[in-house]
């Protein structure tokens, strides 16, 4: 029923919404009045604009917003109450609704995290430009869970001008800020970050040096590989692993040399494993490598080395 | 003699009363912080959208690893189960943990297993693994399985699949379990969602007994008609939906049960991964990971979510249940001749000062308690030394107050999610008067005798669950899917 009334017979690209638009008296005679229906309908909604997108989406949204609905969300948005406040929030985000700027600057400093969160969320959803300055004051880690939502923000919003990463990088000094900086750099392929990106290699927090690593390596960061090599023989074991997965990644092959030599002499097991990986990685310009490899070395590694070459293991 | 008896007794009834009044009162509380933990739970749920989860590419990967023993019955459905977590990146890894019966023939023709020349290495120290298989068919391209000398418990055949397993987190289940589609998307929650560092997450557990299964799927929940796994069921909600969840509002929880745990593999690998001689692994795994963590000083958090997310057979005879519960209680014991140390060590914050000699004093040492007592009462009576009225107010003031408890579990259960009819949910009530007359002294006795068992060294094996299965299986036919490379 919710769809029949969306689509109706008009079609999506019309522009604005007329009461001829949405004939919705079956959901008026549901007892649309209720509050117990309205949680119902909203929720069917949410669930519509999930499974959906393109014009069903934003049909359902545009019914959404012709039924008043967003109004009442608004209104809850003002309450005391944080469970209501944030569940108003997020159905705003839901539903791609805007609410007032001003108020949403006061809610970041909420004491409720959760009422800060959605603010943010909201408030970066409909910043076209440079949507991350939120970011810039921020004074406490982001929640991985807050991550994914705003990353997941940036995979879904194609019309987004992410701005240089440069200034946020720069400023902040939260790394949860900045683990996400990287993760949005490698998702948006931001090759003027990779300077920035070879500075942070010089951090001493452990977590984000190896994020750092990582995204050189999906960025395949060729001006990397040599920074990555230079600063190999002083990392802890975990990020010598994250240096020989990047340089796999990055799949240059100046640096073929220095994975046979890793994969023969080291004792780690793990170390001789990555290593493998990142020359198979390098096929078909190390095909000659692997060959003498697989006929000089002993079985130990010959096991690691078909364990790499393996399609059905490595299968994702 | 009498009279040494006699003041002895008298001196001990005023201790149980003591004891019985504190351990009320923490039943009280718990009651009272696990409806909170729940309520805490629901709102963050309407808050929290788990789609999320499903549609983000930076989800962490779980590897799902389940044990099999002689698990031909179930191993299929089991496996097709796991195979259809709503889940963007998880592998699952079965351990063949050297079955005699057809449980490997029957996963390799099912899933068109081959042989692959695995590097494998022994992070962990576990029995010889003979061979690794993966599949042909790229539908399964997620599933691998270990076939591996028998280690004679469940904690070797974790570790050789840890040793195998490629993501940073891990699902430790049974192969007898169902899981809910939905396991690895509310378990993992936790760990993106918490300000501490969490190193493991549980949730409840039931009894699938008398559940409508269809090819690894639970399609209707039933609550059992077997009287002995009914009153497991029982027991199950109140430990799980009371106990844990009380527990899990003060970060306090001791344990995470063995048929459903998401743990950080890193952590449980610094830790020395499971011990192969422990008869009470999972309990002696959460030990081991809060230990590491207050000695290396790191902030952490163990939690609990209320929902029912795996169904477990339940043993339904006699025989098998003591089997159980002689191992629960031997490896309890071991718990606490492992590490003494920890009680009341401030060192160890909640871990020595609130989990450990809670555990020690209200559930270790409840059967000597409870033993000694009921030999006392003996005396008492035939001494002529009760003052009846008053014995019979407090008696049924203790039925009354376990009653209660029980009760109250049920309806917070009822809070989470409706999953049993009203006619079910009242037999579940109705059974709960007769569980602390008819099932609770068969929990005491094999407490003390597992106890005994341990004390005296006396040699047993894991023993097997003897299994009756989730009934017919509906064969899948094999999808093979072709690549075209253009």
């Amino acid at each position: 029923m919710l769809l029949g009334i969306a689509m109706g017979d008009e079609p999506a690209e019309s522009a604005a919404i007329t009461k001829k638009r949405f004939d919705a008296r079956p959901l008026y005679l549901l007892g649309l009045s209720s509050s117990a229906v309205k949680k119902i309908l909203v929720n069917e909604m949410f669930n519509y604009r999930n499974y959906f997108s393109g014009s069903i989406a934003e049909r359902i949204r545009r019914l959404y917003i012709y039924l008043s609905l967003d109004k009442e969300a608004r209104r809850r948005a003002h309450s005391k109450n944080w469970e209501v406040c944030a569940n108003a929030l997020s159905e705003l985000f839901k539903m791609d609704v805007e609410i007032d700027q001003a108020y949403l600057m006061q809610l970041i400093t909420n004491h409720n995290r959760y009422i800060r969160e959605f603010a943010r969320l909201l408030l970066m959803k409909f910043t076209k430009e440079d949507p991350l300055q939120f970011l810039r004051e921020l004074n406490e880690p982001l929640s991985q869970w807050q991550e994914f939502e705003i990353f997941l923000l940036f995979q879904q919003k194609t019309d987004y001008t992410l701005g240089s990463l440069e200034g946020l990088l720069s400023l902040t000094k939260e790394s949860s800020v900045v683990s996400l900086c990287l993760k949005l750099a490698v998702f948006f392929n931001q090759k003027e970050a990779i300077p920035l990106l070879i500075d942070l290699l010089l951090t001493p927090d452990l977590k984000l040096r190896a994020q750092t690593i990582n995204a050189l390596g999906k960025m395949e960061a060729d001006t990397g590989a040599k920074h990555l090599v230079n600063i190999y023989p002083e990392q802890p074991h975990e990020i010598r692993l994250k240096i020989l997965t990047a340089l796999g990644n990055i799949r240059n092959t100046q640096y073929l040399a220095f994975l046979e030599k890793e994969f023969l002499n080291s004792e780690d097991f793990e170390i001789k494993k990555i290593a493998s990986d990142a020359i198979i990685k390098l096929y078909p310009i190390s095909s000659g490598t692997i060959e003498t490899l697989m006929e000089n070395t002993d079985k130990r590694n010959q096991k690691i080395l078909h364990h790499s070459m393996d399609p059905l293991i490595n299968a994702e | 003699m009498r009279h040494f008896l006699d003041r002895f007794f008298t001196y001990y009834q005023n201790v149980v009363f003591v004891y019985c009044c504190i351990i009320y009162a923490i039943y009280s509380l718990l009651t009272l912080f696990s409806y909170l933990s729940i309520l805490a739970n629901i709102r963050k749920s309407k808050i929290r959208e788990n789609l999320l989860l499903i549609k983000s590419s930076l989800t962490p990967g779980i590897s799902i690893i389940a044990a099999a023993f002689n698990e031909e019955l179930n191993i299929l459905s089991n496996v097709r189960s796991l195979l259809t977590m709503n889940y963007p990146s998880f592998e699952v890894i079965i351990v063949n943990d050297g079955s005699t019966d057809r449980t490997l023939k029957k996963l390799i023709k099912e899933f068109e297993l081959t042989e692959v020349e695995f590097a494998y290495h022994y992070f962990i120290p576990c029995k010889t693994v003979a061979r690794i298989f993966k599949s042909k068919n790229a539908a399964f391209s997620n599933l691998l399985v270990i076939d591996k000398l028998n280690g004679g418990c469940k904690a070797d055949a974790i570790n050789a699949g840890l040793n195998a397993a490629s993501c940073g987190y891990f699902l430790n289940t049974d192969v007898d379990c169902i899981l809910d589609k939905d396991t690895l998307v509310q378990l993992i929650q936790p760990f993106m969602d918490d300000k501490k560092r969490v190193i493991a997450t549980g949730a409840t557990l039931r009894m699938a007994n008398s559940c409508v299964i269809d090819s690894g799927v639970l399609v209707n929940a039933k609550v059992p008609r077997n009287l002995l796994a009914l009153f497991q069921e029982i027991e199950y909600i109140r430990s799980f939906v009371l106990g844990k969840m009380g527990w899990n509002l003060v970060n306090s929880i001791p344990n995470v049960s063995g048929g459903l745990g998401l743990f950080d593999k890193e952590i449980v690998i610094k830790a020395g991964g499971y011990d192969a001689k422990s008869f009470g692994e999972d309990m002696d795994m959460l030990m081991r990971i809060s230990k590491y963590m207050c000695d290396t000083k790191q902030e952490y958090a163990i939690r609990y979510i209320p929902q029912s997310l795996c169904w477990t057979e339940g043993p339904e005879t006699l025989k098998i249940f003591k089997r159980q519960r002689l191992r629960w209680a031997r490896g309890l014991y071991q718990i606490f001749s492992t590490y003494y140390k920890l009680l009341f060590n401030p060192k160890y914050k909640t871990l020595g000062m609130i989990v450990l000699p809670y555990n020690f004093i209200f559930e270790f040492c409840a059967p000597f308690i409870e033993f000694l007592g009921i030999i006392c009462y003996i005396y008492l009576i035939a001494s002529h030394l009760v003052n009846w009225p008053f014995a019979i107010i407090l008696l049924v003031f203790v039925y009354s107050f376990s009653i209660l408890i029980t009760l109250l579990a049920i309806v917070w259960d009822q809070l989470i999610i409706r999953r049993y009819s009203l006619k079910e949910v009242f037999r579940l009530c109705l059974f709960a008067f007769l569980e602390p007359i008819l099932y609770h002294p068969l929990v005491v006795i094999f407490s003390l005798w597992g106890y005994g068992n341990q004390l005296l060294k006396i040699k047993s094996n894991w023993g097997h669950m003897e299994r009756k299965g989730f009934g017919n299986s509906t064969k899948m036919e094999p999808v093979t899917i072709h690549s075209t490379i253009v």
